[in-house]
């Protein structure tokens, strides 16, 4: 069987149309509607959620009443937007009103927001339907969404094993077929790592590409929301939907968003394409398994035929990035976090009878262990005596790292590495917190440099599953960035299409 | 006044961190957390010998300067 | 953030009296309260102003900035600091910090914002959103009215903290029973400014922290109310040998919530300091709260964590790097400052005291227009003072004060006379003469006022004669006496300088 024929098994229920921009397209035209596409995809969810847990909470009224809409305004032939009657499924720290979001954490069961994160007020004005939120690591801290209070997400193309993370849900619901469009969040990789591990694309914008509004914090400097799909077009169509300056959020870009769709189909030829030595296993940092290499390595040659020219460049501070990182984003989340003590909203455990016991207890029994040792890592780090060693020398690092790929793209247009080290590895197997970190290695870099980055699904490695490759580009470098990974998508498919027609002849 | 990272984390640190983030930790919590948390630090002692003296620290990606709201409820 | 581990950069060369100063201060009606340490020792004092700043919107959130409001109604999920909510920086409160730091004489610079981060209920974030290692403001000096300067190390913007109503049986918040929280206040705009320990007495730091309430009031910047938290003082305090220039440990009092009681704070607790060094003892650094109604300062809670705010830039927010030409433009649109406005009064002829008490009253347009028309300074300022603290006294008409005090100053009006004069000119804004002639106040005579004293002294032939003794302490006292009866005799009309210069031509 064919990677193309796996990919395709694993999807539940059977929409006539799989990509955002044919639904939208099919429903503006008529040909379908929006309520028909919804039916759809609730029917996927369905079938599979049971099996799957993406979500932590499914819109099927509203979602229905939504598209209900859509068919209304199609009907009186009014503008329904770019993504008229696609489904959305959002990861659930981004905020809803009036609809309970929990960042899969018990310390926020019951919590309804009264306002819309940004992104959730553009994707309603592009017409588009939320019709979930999705499981996650708590506080988007983890690489596996086995972190989240709620139950682990399953990884639809086996189930024995992790989706990935942090923002699991919203890949696994994307792979699925719950939904052909997603949105997760990315501090470390938490879209790209995910996307990687459940063979769909995942994309981490330009750090202010996109409106933090409304999406709960983790590490400030390093969040961004950006879209899961099956293809490189929706990917970027979301991306133009949800991108561009928004003044509730001082540090959105005060620009409008890229136009990205545009170069597409514009090719490579000429382009100047980078493999990162370092994270191709080959010094200092291990584990990464050989058929994703392999595959990397393809992807580059893949480029080259269609005309980039290709060649490794080293950009040794990389392999300080996860070090870094495990400084600056716990210290962050340290503060931001400091919030959930039990006396505005979200749960309350009552202590010994006064405030501060009652603030404790809450936090206490209310965050999960990772969380915990996340909140401690980063107190550590910025505290009296420790400041300077840790939090301030990961700040230098970090810009160090810049540096470091500023001088390689002087050079390359665009940069490639693996997504992930490994594909998607078994539930329960990963015990220990600093493996599980170190997951996270070749995605760190752009989040610390607040750079793009795209994973692309190509091939797969051990056991069949789906290996990403990860295409990085400069600030706000995102169009060269999507042009690269659509030919990355044109190149897998024609190479899934000989294979197919190998295992039928 | 920093620390060498060489020495491993201690209880009593890990015990006052604790306490500064208002979490309350069991006497098997603290060892466990104690061991990874170390082991999360000693990882980071390959950025210890980085001679940074002379880097500006990035705390933003996108240089981004004067970004105000106007006085209106 | 305290001022007193840091360099003096304003030293004082000469001590300060306290008696000059008193006057100026705001609160002269309370009694005299206690003022100098033996004069072993020195009172070492950096103080630490917050003020609200006058903002229709919270520093960072859209909330209105409002005091007396039901609880909880100027709030807004993002001065509530509800998941997800991002702040965003109120231009407004970064255009009165600036222009308080220039009024300060600060430099104005490339600033951060950073998270000041400890856990308490009525801070919704559980961190505080402040200035660390880069504030806005740094190096600048404030005068006071004796021409004192006293050095501004620093001024940032900050928010507030909403405030807690703690129901308990013994109504602190560690106690049993439950908290009341209102948020309106969370997130107002404040700005923090840091004195260097530059001020030597409970005196002086009153009419410091007047001195800085005027000039937030002048330029816009604060309404400056004591009474409605618009204003809070905390004031670091150590004290040393007199003559030394050491800086011993020092205690921070809080809660002080008038002039008043920030001087008896900083005399309850300097004394306590100097009792501990002479007892062989000595003060530990710590937080200590003015207790106001037993007239003494208790040691804060205590910490039942170890502070350890871990300071980091807020990543939510990015630097605020006013250019110069902005600078430039609020320096020229600032109004004129209360130290400006003193020494154009005493440009013009006026005495510092009184220059400061005119510029005090908002009165000092009034007598400058009224010298520029030809009055005399002294005679300006005195009715300026003693004359003048009366509503109204600021829409009194510039040329009818002047044409008043020629009257007065060419012997038409006598000093009784003009006071009764001016004060109908306040309240039914007629001219000078207008009153003069209804009132029937003629300047009398030299001739008449000299036949009604010869008739006083020989009715009075035994208080003559003392007064024409050489005892001074007599001479004094009949003086009065003939005085008194000249005004009863003349139903006040007669000048007492005319008089006096009679007196002494006679019994010469």
């Amino acid at each position: 069987m064919s990677n193309h024929n796996r990919y395709e098994s694993s999807r539940y229920g059977n929409a006539e149309h799989s990509d955002a921009l044919s639904i939208a397209n099919a429903v503006k035209s008529g040909e379908t509607s929006a309520v028909a596409v919804v039916d759809q995809h609730l029917a996927a969810i369905d079938a599979g959620e049971a099996e799957i847990h993406a979500f932590n909470l499914v819109l099927a009224d509203e979602a229905l009443a939504a598209a209900a809409k859509i068919d209304q305004q199609v009907i009186a032939g009014e503008d329904v937007g770019p993504l008229a009657g696609v489904p959305v499924a959002i990861k659930d720290n981004m905020c809803t009103q009036g609809v309970p979001t929990t960042c899969s954490s018990k310390m926020l069961v019951g919590w309804k927001p009264p306002y819309n994160a940004t992104v959730v007020e553009r994707l309603a004005a592009a017409g588009a339907i939320l019709i979930g939120k999705t499981n996650m690591d708590e506080f988007a801290m983890g690489s596996s969404t086995e972190n989240s209070a709620f139950g682990v997400t399953k990884n639809p193309l086996d189930t024995s094993k992790v989706p990935g993370g942090s923002s699991g849900g919203s890949a696994a619901a994307v792979a699925a077929g719950f939904a052909p469009l997603a949105l997760g969040s990315d501090t470390g990789g938490s879209i790209r790592q995910p996307a990687a591990l459940c063979g769909v694309v995942g994309m981490k914008p330009t750090y202010g590409a996109i409106s933090r509004y409304g999406l709960i914090a983790f590490a400030s400097s390093l969040d961004q929301i950006g879209p899961f799909s099956h293809t490189v077009a929706d990917s970027a169509a979301l991306f133009e939907v949800i991108g561009g300056h928004d003044p509730r959020d001082s540090t959105s870009i005060p620009t409008p968003v890229a136009s990205v769709s545009a170069g597409l189909k514009s090719g490579v030829d000429g382009l100047r394409v980078g493999i990162i030595t370092e994270l191709m296993g080959t010094g200092d940092l291990d584990g990464f398994e050989p058929e994703v290499l392999a595959q990397t390595r393809a992807a580059a040659e893949a480029l080259e035929a269609a005309g980039a020219s290709v060649a490794e460049v080293s950009v040794p501070s990389v392999i300080y990035g996860l070090s870094a990182y495990y400084q600056i984003a716990p210290a962050e989340a340290s503060s931001n976090l400091a919030r959930y003590d039990g006396v505005r909203y979200g749960v309350r455990q009552e202590g010994s009878g006064n405030t501060a016991s009652m603030m404790m207890a809450t936090r206490t029994t209310g965050f999960g262990d990772e969380v915990k040792r996340r909140i401690m890592l980063g107190t550590y780090a910025l505290s009296a005596g420790y400041y300077d060693a840790f939090y301030g020398k990961a700040q230098r690092v970090r810009t160090l790292m810049i540096n470091d790929l500023a001088k390689a793209y002087a050079d390359f247009d665009v940069l490639l590495t693996p997504t992930s080290p490994c594909v998607a590895f078994d539930i329960g197997a990963t015990s220990d917190p600093l493996t599980m970190y170190l997951n996270d290695v070749c995605t760190i870099p752009s989040n610390l440099a607040g750079h793009p980055s795209i994973s692309v699904p190509y091939g797969t490695g051990q056991g069949g599953l789906p290996v990403g490759v990860q295409v990085l580009a400069p600030l706000q470098g995102e169009a060269v960035m999507f042009q690269v990974a659509a030919e990355l998508e044109r190149s897998v498919s024609a190479a899934e299409a000989v294979a197919q027609n190998g295992a039928q002849s | 006044m920093s620390k060498s990272r060489a020495q491993s984390l201690s209880r009593d640190e890990v015990a006052k961190v604790a306490s500064l983030a208002l979490l309350e930790l069991t006497d098997e919590e603290l060892a466990t957390f104690t061991e990874q948390l170390g082991a999360v630090l000693a990882h980071a002692k390959d950025i210890e010998a980085l001679d940074v003296g002379d880097v500006e620290p990035t705390s933003h990606p996108y240089p981004l300067v004067n970004i105000f709201r106007t006085d209106v409820v | 953030m305290n001022a007193t581990n840091k360099v003096i950069s304003q030293p004082i060369t000469q001590p300060v009296s306290s008696t000059t100063l008193d006057a100026w201060t705001v609160d002269t009606q309370v009694p005299r309260e206690e003022t100098d340490l033996s004069s072993d020792w020195e009172m070492v004092i950096g103080l630490e102003v917050h003020a609200e700043l006058a903002t229709e919107t919270k520093m960072f959130s859209p909330g209105r900035n409002q005091f007396g409001s039901e609880p909880n109604t100027n709030i807004h999920p993002v001065c509530l600091g509800l998941p997800g909510t991002l702040p965003v920086v109120n231009g407004k409160a970064v255009e009165l910090s600036i222009r308080l730091g220039l009024a300060l004489n600060c430099t104005v610079q490339r600033c951060i914002f950073a998270r000041k981060n400890y856990f308490y209920p009525d801070m919704p974030k559980d961190y505080q959103i402040s200035q660390y290692d880069r504030p806005l403001n740094i190096s600048g000096w404030l005068e006071l009215p004796n021409g004192h300067r006293i050095g501004i190390e620093r001024a940032h913007m900050e928010e507030d903290t909403g405030k807690s109503t703690h129901v308990g049986t013994s109504g602190r918040i560690h106690d049993a029973g439950y908290s009341l929280v209102d948020y309106n206040r969370a997130g107002v705009p404040l700005i923090e400014i840091v004195s260097h320990p530059d001020v030597r007495g409970p005196e002086e730091a009153k009419a410091y922290v007047a001195e800085l309430q005027s000039i937030l009031i002048a330029i816009g910047a604060s309404d400056g109310k004591f009474e409605e938290g618009s204003m809070r003082v905390d004031a670091n305090i150590s004290v040393r040998p007199a003559g030394s220039d050491e800086l011993r440990t020092r205690c921070e009092v809080k809660n002080v919530n008038s002039l008043r009681s920030l001087g008896r704070a900083i005399m309850y607790e300097a004394k306590r300091h100097v009792e501990l060094y002479e007892s062989g003892d000595k003060p530990r650094q710590e937080t200590r709260h003015w207790d106001e109604e037993g007239g003494r300062t208790r040691p804060g809670r205590s910490k039942e964590q170890a502070e350890d705010y871990r300071y980091f830039d807020d990543p939510d927010l990015v630097p605020v790097d006013p250019s110069p030409e902005w600078i430039e433009q609020i320096r020229a649109a600032l109004p004129a400052l209360p130290r400006d406005r003193r020494l154009a009064l005493v440009g013009s002829g006026a005495a510092a005291g009184a220059a400061a008490i005119a510029v005090e009253r908002d009165l000092d347009g009034l007598a400058l227009a009224a010298i520029a028309a030809g009055a005399d300074a002294g005679r300006v300022l005195t009715h300026v003072e003693h004359n003048l603290a009366v509503e109204g006294a600021n829409k009194l008409d510039a040329n009818n004060f002047a044409a008043m005090v020629k009257m007065e100053t060419g012997g038409e009006l006598t000093a009784t006379q003009a006071k009764q004069v001016l004060a109908e000119m306040v309240t039914s804004g007629k001219a000078p003469a207008d009153i003069a002639t209804e009132r029937g106040f003629e300047a009398m005579d030299s001739g008449a006022l000299e036949a009604t004293l010869d008739e006083i002294i020989a009715a009075n032939p035994a208080e003559w004669e003392r007064f024409c003794s050489e005892d001074p302490k007599a001479k004094g006292k009949m003086q009065g006496f003939f005085t008194g009866q000249v005004m009863k005799a003349t139903r006040g009309q007669a000048d007492g300088k005319a008089v006096a210069q009679l007196l002494a031509k006679k019994s010469s």
